[in-house]
């Protein structure tokens, strides 16, 4: 059977992104081409042990998109299909994520090829040891720091952590981010997302003077991000969250859901939905909610050209990747919603990462409600920036967040003198 | 012209001499191979191995499936070749004159020197003999010298039989693989555990033999081996019971199932009334003296119950008696829980299940395993460390590392309710042997989901069985927790290093890690699984609980065996299906031959396809989730009919390029989900297999499949797919990019009176279509 060859290529598309920007911020043509590329990238072939007694090889990357602002940042992925496109796409995409909220850092991602399904912890522990071995050169606190995401963990973390410490003689524990709270990792990472995403939304309430308590809100999605969305969101503001969802389907209660029972429905049962006192709902119906607040934090392309002019909240708060198309973007904007575009919301995570860096290199620990403190005054300024850029443009949240960040990156290479 | 050995003409010689002597001819042989046998040519083990192995290369050769001819006609095939290799030892070994002195004392009435000294001789038929007597001569033979034993072997093999059939199991199948293993010791044993007459029934059979063939071919393990402290209430016993009460209803078979449905809690409730007979609760009364306080375990054992072929799996009640009351209240909870198992003889699900498996017509008895139930007391709480269910080739792969025929085991902490029965979000761990540590979670959070919660234990207190939540069970002052527990820090799930040390019970996982990686368990579960199976020349699945006395390093562990039979499908009835053969092409939809489990889906009506070409030409990015959400309406949709899925790459990957994005809530009603994977572009690279919710497949019996389209011998039967009408809108009215990928087949619209089947047999899965009623 024959099938198409498929067009989409994510580095193609991050590559139209920063096109569109440049073009607003009409970008010096030699940063603009610099920009289009990765600095460095290195393809590795890594032999590993299996138990059986084999040898099976295993090949992957690494691409350190730009450091002109600081050391690069960005995860490890295991994934079958990983591809060096995905991973160029990915750097460029944490190069405007640091950037945008204003953390001395660049961008970068690493992956390798392989179904860590089919590998025994043993297997992983020596796949992810031979990683280091190869890419450890070009890592370091002061030159890329990696950290968990796809299929990767703390765990994997902690033995990629000993493994750069036995090459170089000593510890150095910032070389990597998202460790164990045992071993150098940051008090308050659990809910840096949502924290981060909730400081955005108060923020945009305090610009556009909307009272937050009692506000109503809905989240789709309740995993890390969304729950603690929930949690925050009344916690901090005091928010009525009249529905929240699963991949299952979603809950409504006009009268408003407490965090704790929900959460402990959700671990008992494995999904919201049949939480007592409340109206199962769909997924569709969460996102068409008569709410002022509207919290997208599962999937991708949530909000579509379909469902854009039914959404009828008016601060979107993107806490997942992706949740808007390009032309919902453009219904919403004309709508008048507010939209906190994803890379600025849910920059809460990598930020944090940062604090791990530096607490790290100190060898001092902060408590917990310093991070909380200090994450706040991160969000609060990068908030404020994109806020004004949008204002100044007259342009859509999310290109004003993209021309912050491109401006701050091109400011760098400008003034290190490489274009 | 080929050259003949000298040899041959010799076995040619002593065939046609032998012909000559039609009626002589058996003791002719027999006394051939006594003198093979006394000369040490070959041993009778060697020489009935031999046969064996002879029979089954055979069976192959005649195109015969091994597990599926008949008792009588292997029988008749055993025979044929014993008289074959006998002829051909013979002639390897031994001088044709030889043969002539043996038919020439035959003739003369002169005995061979082995024959039976007279007072050896059987001399009453045992069939027809009391039980005791044939015990006693049993016994007699059996305490005989090495060489005159071998004199009388016949007689000792038809007095076990004899044995076997009025005490345990007539099932040819059974007495075929028993008769080897059971002495007059395991006999009196039977005899000394059993209450009231008849036989003891499938499961105890199952349990005994089992134990017996551990004993004797395992013995590097048999010291951890524990047969549970049992008795027997003898299948006469239910007779005795229906008389004295009047309570038969022997008829009720036969009646239509909406009747038997509405008349069945009568008959519970007049069983529950019922008395038991005087001397049988005498017995009872003195075995409860006898076990003290220990909780009991109530358990169907019917006579046609884990009889080669039809398990009877659930179909039966079994119930805990805590046994903490009063003496009086303890038997009067005992003999309710054996009426409440009687009247299951009854019950809607084991009568439509026998009609189904066309036993409708067998005279079904119930007797009774009653047994101490295996665990320790932890509190008031009485439970075992770990219970499970063992099966000696996997029934399902979620990995191409994983090696089938090592066998897989599920294990629960707490009674085995648990392992053996599904239950809705809670998980026991699924161990395939070859690689335990390769399960199909990867991310903490999906470890900790898909674990067990909840633990089913006797409440001493309360004198009742009840389910706890795990937190409520395991604590640092449970001595096994490193064995069978790991910590949730929230960063990582690990073994727990201090468990003296501020553990929190509520960041403890059912993972059993250490008894996996630091335990004899894997090795000891593969030894066991290995000689059953062989022996049995069958699949078998076991149940067992394990219990765990820390010692230096790791773990003793004692293997309490419950049960063992031929190994039932996954999520169907019945023995495992042959895939059908001389099939035309166009009755065939489609083949796969990689990582297939073993099962049937039967009476198909709809396919759900997803059309690859279709799927991946769709640009914008939110089609691909509204595809996924349209498979989800159809879901619902098509629920109470039975249909499958068929679609591109990796079902549930949240990476719509790598397949269509639906969750569990989008599936849980197809009966099967089949992936379509190929090396061209638009297809993720590898097929799932299900794993982004195999937990959830495995409890709710979904069979994962994937086709490879360029992988040589799977096939997809494209034409019938595209050509068939499609029936999507419906279901689905409204028409949109993503409608356009679906097609929604209806089989017997397509092809009236013909049906869709999916058969796998843990090599291939073949989906095919066949007319109503038969079998191709």
């Amino acid at each position: 059977m024959d099938t198409p060859q498929k067009a989409f290529n994510p580095f193609a598309m991050a590559q139209r992104q920063l096109d569109e920007a440049a073009a607003l911020l009409q970008l010096d043509p030699a940063v603009h081409e610099l920009l289009r590329w990765p600095l460095r990238e290195l393809h590795v072939t890594l032999p590993v042990k299996m138990d059986d007694g084999s040898t099976k090889i295993f090949h992957g990357y690494r691409v350190q998109y730009n450091d002109a602002r600081g050391p690069n940042k960005g995860g490890i992925r295991y994934h079958s299909a990983e591809t060096i496109d995905t991973v160029r796409a990915l750097a460029a995409w944490m190069t405007w994520k640091t950037a945008v909220v204003d953390i001395p850092l660049g961008g970068g991602k690493g992956g390798i090829v392989c179904d860590p399904k089919t590998l025994s912890p043993g297997e992983l522990e020596r796949l992810s040891r031979a990683y280091i071995r190869q890419v450890g050169r070009m890592l370091g606190l002061e030159k890329d720091v990696p950290a968990p995401d796809v299929y990767t963990t703390p765990q994997i973390m902690a033995w990629m952590a000993d493994e750069y410490a036995f090459m170089q003689g000593y510890n150095e524990f910032g070389m990597i981010t998202g460790k164990p709270l045992a071993l150098g990792g940051s008090a308050g990472r659990g809910d840096a997302t949502a924290r981060g995403g909730m400081i955005c939304l108060r923020e945009a309430a305090r610009e556009l003077q909307v009272e937050l308590k009692g506000a109503t809100a809905a989240i789709q999605g309740y995993g890390n991000a969304g729950s603690l969305a929930h949690k925050l969101g009344r916690e901090l503001f005091g928010l009525k969250i009249v529905a929240v969802s699963d991949s299952r389907g979603g809950i409504h209660n006009p009268e408003g859901l407490d965090y704790e029972p929900v959460a402990a429905h959700k671990a008992r049962t494995g999904s919201v939905i049949d939480f007592p006192g409340a109206r199962n709902i769909t997924n569709e119906e969460l996102l068409e909610l008569d709410v002022l607040i509207l919290v997208p934090a599962a999937l991708e392309n949530a909000i579509n050209a379909d469902n854009a002019g039914q959404i009828r909240g008016k601060f979107i708060v993107e806490l997942a990747n992706g949740p808007t198309t390009p032309e919902a973007d453009r219904v919403l904007h004309e709508k008048g919603a507010y939209v906190i575009p994803d890379f600025l919301c849910n920059a809460g995570g990598v930020t944090v990462s940062y604090f791990e860096m530096v607490q790290n290199a100190y060898n001092y620990y902060w408590e917990e409600e310093v991070v909380h403190t200090r994450l706040d005054q991160k969000m609060t300024t990068a908030f404020r920036t994109v806020h004004a850029m949008a204002q100044q443009k007259k342009v859509h949240n999310r290109l004003a967040a993209y021309l912050v960040a491109v401006n701050r990156v091109a400011e760098a290479v400008r003034l290190r003198g490489w274009a | 012209m080929s050259h003949i050995p000298p040899e041959s003409s010799k076995v040619l010689e002593i065939y046609l001499l032998i012909a000559q002597y039609p009626m002589l001819a058996s003791p002719i042989r027999r006394q051939m191979r006594q003198e093979l046998f006394r000369r040490g040519i070959i041993t009778p083990e060697r020489f009935e191995q031999e046969i064996k192995e002879h029979a089954i290369q055979s069976q192959q050769r005649e195109g015969v499936p091994a597990k599926s001819e008949p008792d009588e006609r292997w029988d008749i095939r055993y025979h044929r070749i014993r008289r074959t290799l006998t002829d051909f030892y013979f002639a390897y070994n031994l001088p044709v004159d030889l043969l002539h002195s043996i038919i020439d004392n035959l003739l003369a009435g002169i005995p061979n020197r082995e024959e039976i000294p007279a007072e050896l001789t059987l001399r009453f038929n045992p069939e027809l003999a009391p039980l005791e007597m044939v015990l006693r001569q049993a016994e007699e033979y059996e305490s005989l010298p090495p060489d005159q034993l071998a004199t009388v072997d016949h007689h000792l093999q038809e007095l076990r039989v004899v044995l076997l059939k009025s005490l345990i199991s007539d099932q040819l199948a059974f007495i075929r693989i028993a008769k080897q293993w059971f002495t007059t010791a395991d006999f009196n044993y039977v005899v000394d555990h059993r209450i009231g007459t008849g036989k003891v029934g499938g499961k105890a059979a199952g349990m005994l033999l089992a134990y017996k063939i551990l004993q004797n071919t395992a013995p590097q393990i048999f010291d951890q081996v524990v047969l549970p402290r049992s008795y027997f209430v003898g299948a006469d016993v239910f007779y005795d019971f229906l008389a004295i009460n009047d309570v038969a209803f022997m008829d009720q078979k036969y009646k239509p199932m909406e009747q038997i449905r509405s008349e069945y809690p009568m008959i519970q409730e007049q069983y529950s009334q019922a008395r038991f007979p005087e001397e049988i609760a005498d017995r009872l009364r003195e075995i409860l003296e006898e076990v003290g306080r220990r909780p009991l375990i109530v358990r169907s054992s019917s006579l046609l119950e884990d009889n080669f072929g039809t398990s009877f799996a659930g179909k039966y009640q079994s119930h805990f008696c805590p046994n903490q009351g009063t003496p009086k209240e303890n038997l009067r909870d005992l003999t309710l829980a054996i009426r409440r198992t009687y009247a299951s003889v009854y019950s809607p699900d084991a009568l439509m299940y026998r009609k189904r498996m066309d036993l409708l017509d067998y005279d079904e008895r119930m007797a009774i395993l009653l047994q101490e139930v295996q665990g320790e007391r932890h509190q008031q709480m009485y439970f075992p460390t770990v219970a499970g269910v063992a099966f000696s080739t996997s029934p399902m792969v979620w990995n191409p590392r994983l090696k089938r025929e090592q066998g897989f085991v599920r294990l629960v902490l707490g009674l085995g309710t648990r392992a053996v029965e599904r239950m809705a979000n809670d998980y026991p761990r699924m161990v395939n042997l070859s690689h335990p540590q390769l399960r199909p979670e990867v991310t903490r959070k999906a470890i900790r989901y898909y674990s067990q919660h909840h633990v089913d234990l006797l409440d001493l207190d309360h004198n009742q069985m009840v389910t706890q939540p795990l937190e409520a069970v395991l604590g640092p002052d449970f001595a096994p927790l490193r064995w069978i527990a790991s910590v949730d820090d929230g960063d990582t799930i690990r073994p727990p290093l201090s468990p003296g040390l501020n553990l929190d019970p509520g960041k403890l996982v059912l993972t059993f890690e250490g008894l996996l990686q630091r335990s004899d368990f894997v090795p000891l579960m593969k030894t066991i699984l290995s000689s059953l199976a062989e022996q049995y020349q069958l699949p078998v699945d076991v149940e067992f609980t394990l219990s765990l006395t820390p010692a230096d390093g790791k773990p003793a562990l004692a293997f309490h065996l419950l049960q063992c039979r031929p190994q039932k499908q996954w999520g169907a009835e019945g023995p495992l299906q042959p895939l059908p053969t001389g099939l035309q092409d166009e009755d065939r939809v489609f083949l796969c031959t990689r990582m297939v489990p073993q099962g049937h889906v039967s009476q198909i009506e709809y396919l759900v396809y997803v059309d690859p070409e279709a799927y991946f030409r769709l640009q914008a990015p939110h089609d691909f989730a509204e595809v996924a959400r349209l498979v989800g309406l159809l879901n619902r949709a098509l629920e109470g009919h039975t249909f499958v899925m068929l679609g591109p790459g990796r079902w549930g990957s949240t990476d719509h390029t790598q397949g269509v994005p639906v969750t569990y809530a989008d599936i849980f009603n197809t009966r099967a989900l089949i992936e379509l994977a190929s090396q061209k572009g638009g297809y993720a690279s590898e097929p799932s297999y299900g794993t982004h919710f195999f937990q959830d497949l495995v409890e709710s019996q979904i069979y994962p499949l994937a086709i490879s389209l360029e992988e040589a011998g799977d096939f997809l039967n494209l034409d019938f797919l595209v050509q068939a009408k499609n029936r999507v809108a419906e279901f689905i009215p409204q028409e949109s990019a993503a409608r356009g990928c679906i097609r929604v087949v209806h089989v017997p619209g397509e092809r009236p009176g013909w049906q869709l089947e999916i058969a796998m047999d843990g090599e291939s899965g073949l989906g095919y279509l066949v007319r109503s009623g038969q079998q191709p």
